[in-house]
């Protein structure tokens, strides 16, 4: 089966000179600021569908972007990337407007103990069993912090004890399985909307990750999960399972030797990097037989990681957010003489993840310390342009062209208007079809309306 | 290829026998120059900027 990848990003916001604008008006605003081709702001809803397919809202006093459905990781890397600008550009025309600092950050915790959310969403079959994901998921979830994870500075919900850890999210979660986002959060969230056919499809929707900074480790880790999902959907993964998960992924955030003895359901121990490696190998395994997306590229970035980690964890910094954190912090705390508690620190870790002219990861990047991402023109490129080979092309090519034309836009349906002003609903149950291949390029809302139902793919 | 390869590995064989320290000085040194251009884009008050981070609500 093909993957089918997508982002939520809940972005971190403040205007520490406007006190009195809240963090819901705040967000509105940026929202109302997007600059990219979008569907207008009406009434009182702050939900925009973008030209490029994404949506841009105000979500629980945050602004949030979902990419467009792409089919591999770095597809999903251009367009999460894409989303950030689009934020980043709509806060500084705001800054401006208010004449004040308006800042959004790409992190998941106030240090205060609230946490917000980077999910990732992951189309799986609907035949596979949901007693194999439930089973499976946590130990890939809670060891992959070990990759995606983007460092914290602070220990406990509310930063009660000074230190340091590699998961933003680790201590937000309280149960192995559960419905909830914002409270009582489970490794596993078990809602299941589709948008898509639900006969065919489910749509995982993964909450325990971290929004990264660094381009690789966005990259790596979420193609670590399509790759695992999909060796999990053909009863490929290893059956090593953690018996504690919740406990587990406070275990491993803060060990930061990777050796700590992890108790596995059914008893003995493993370290991090031993299942990380156990699931590298069923992977590695299962994607000789299967197309998969880039996943020699994956599986050698993978493997170079956990190599790596085993030899001298300090090798990563330049891959991984965590790492390219901690190695700044260790520089200020041996220069300065600071420790863990001193505010400098904790400032470096929200400033970490601050996007716009101030960012630490482009400075890093620049001075050849971190690993490039994708070429700008192809970010700038995925701003206004959806993908190609899914059905947001379609979504996103009626909002960029034909915007007075677009009386509704959802992920599985657009609800259009012909050129004589009749109304059209334009059904996408399947997330493949409705691409850009065979799709007309002339002849207006029109022909786009009657070749809706008659291509393929 | 396999000539550029060489080329490009007698030299770094050659410092690591050499002087090892020297090369860990100048990533110190880097290092050192990173930080204080971070430290041009950080708020001279640290404490403020961390405490005015509240976010309320998310999921």
């Amino acid at each position: 089966m093909p993957l089918l990848l997508g982002t939520e990003t809940e972005y971190g916001i403040a205007a520490p000179g406007r006190p009195d604008l809240d963090a819901h008006a705040l967000s509105a605003l940026v929202v109302e600021a997007c600059g990219v081709p979008a569907t207008p702001v009406v009434e009182d809803s702050r939900h925009r569908v973008l030209g490029n397919g994404a949506r841009f809202y105000v979500d629980h006093g945050h602004p949030e972007y979902c990419t467009p459905e792409t089919t591999s990781a770095t597809d999903l890397l251009v367009h999460e990337l894409a989303g950030d600008r689009i934020v980043a550009e709509a806060a500084a025309r705001v800054s401006a407007e208010l004449g004040t600092p308006v800042r959004v950050y790409k992190n998941n915790t106030d240090g205060k103990g609230n946490s917000y959310g980077y999910h990732e969403n992951v189309l799986l079959r609907r035949s596979t069993p949901w007693e194999a994901v439930e089973g499976t998921l946590p130990t890939i979830l809670v060891t992959r912090a070990v990759l995606g994870g983007a460092g914290r500075v602070g220990l406990g919900q509310g930063s009660e004890r000074p230190g340091f850890q590699l998961s933003q999210r680790a201590d937000f979660f309280e149960r192995v399985s559960g419905l909830d986002t914002t409270q009582r959060r489970g490794i596993v969230n078990t809602r299941d909307e589709p948008h898509a056919l639900p006969r065919d499809w489910r749509r995982l929707h993964v909450i325990a990750g971290d929004a990264t900074r660094s381009p690789f480790a966005t990259w790596l880790a979420v193609g670590v999960l399509g790759l695992c999902l999909g060796a999990l959907e053909d009863g490929a993964l290893p059956r090593a399972r953690l018996a504690d998960p919740v406990g587990a992924f406070r275990t491993v955030s803060r060990d930061l030797t990777f050796t700590a003895a992890l108790d596995l359901a059914g008893g003995g121990t493993a370290t991090v990097l031993d299942v990380q490696e156990g699931l590298r190998d069923a992977a590695a395994a299962w994607a000789e037989g299967e197309p998969f997306a880039e996943a020699s590229e994956l599986l050698d970035a993978w493997t170079g990681v956990l190599d790596d980690l085993r030899a001298d964890p300090t090798r990563v910094a330049d891959r991984l957010d965590w790492a390219a954190k901690l190695a700044l912090l260790g520089g200020y705390r041996e220069r300065e003489g600071l420790g863990w508690d001193h505010p400098k620190l904790a400032q470096v870790d929200l400033a970490w993840a601050e996007l716009g002219e101030r960012g630490i990861a482009e400075r890093l990047q620049a001075a050849g310390r971190l690993a490039p991402g994708p070429a700008a023109a192809d970010v700038e490129r995925a701003m206004t342009t959806p993908p190609a080979d899914t059905r947001a092309h379609t979504r996103g090519v009626w909002v960029r062209d034909h915007v007075d034309h677009v009386v509704a836009a959802g992920w599985d349906s657009l609800l259009v208007r012909d050129s004589g002003r009749a109304l059209h609903t334009l059904r996408m149950p399947d997330p493949f079809r409705h691409t850009a291949a065979g799709a007309p390029t002339e002849g207006g809302v029109d022909r786009l309306v009657r070749s809706h139902d008659r291509r393929e793919p | 290829m396999s000539e550029r390869i060489q080329r490009q590995r007698t030299p770094s064989v050659e410092r690591e026998q050499e002087a090892p320290l020297v090369v860990k000085q100048a990533q110190v040194d880097d290092l050192d120059a990173l930080l204080d251009e971070i430290d041009t884009v950080l708020e001279s008050d640290a404490e403020g900027y961390v405490k005015g981070f509240v976010q309320k609500g998310g999921q």
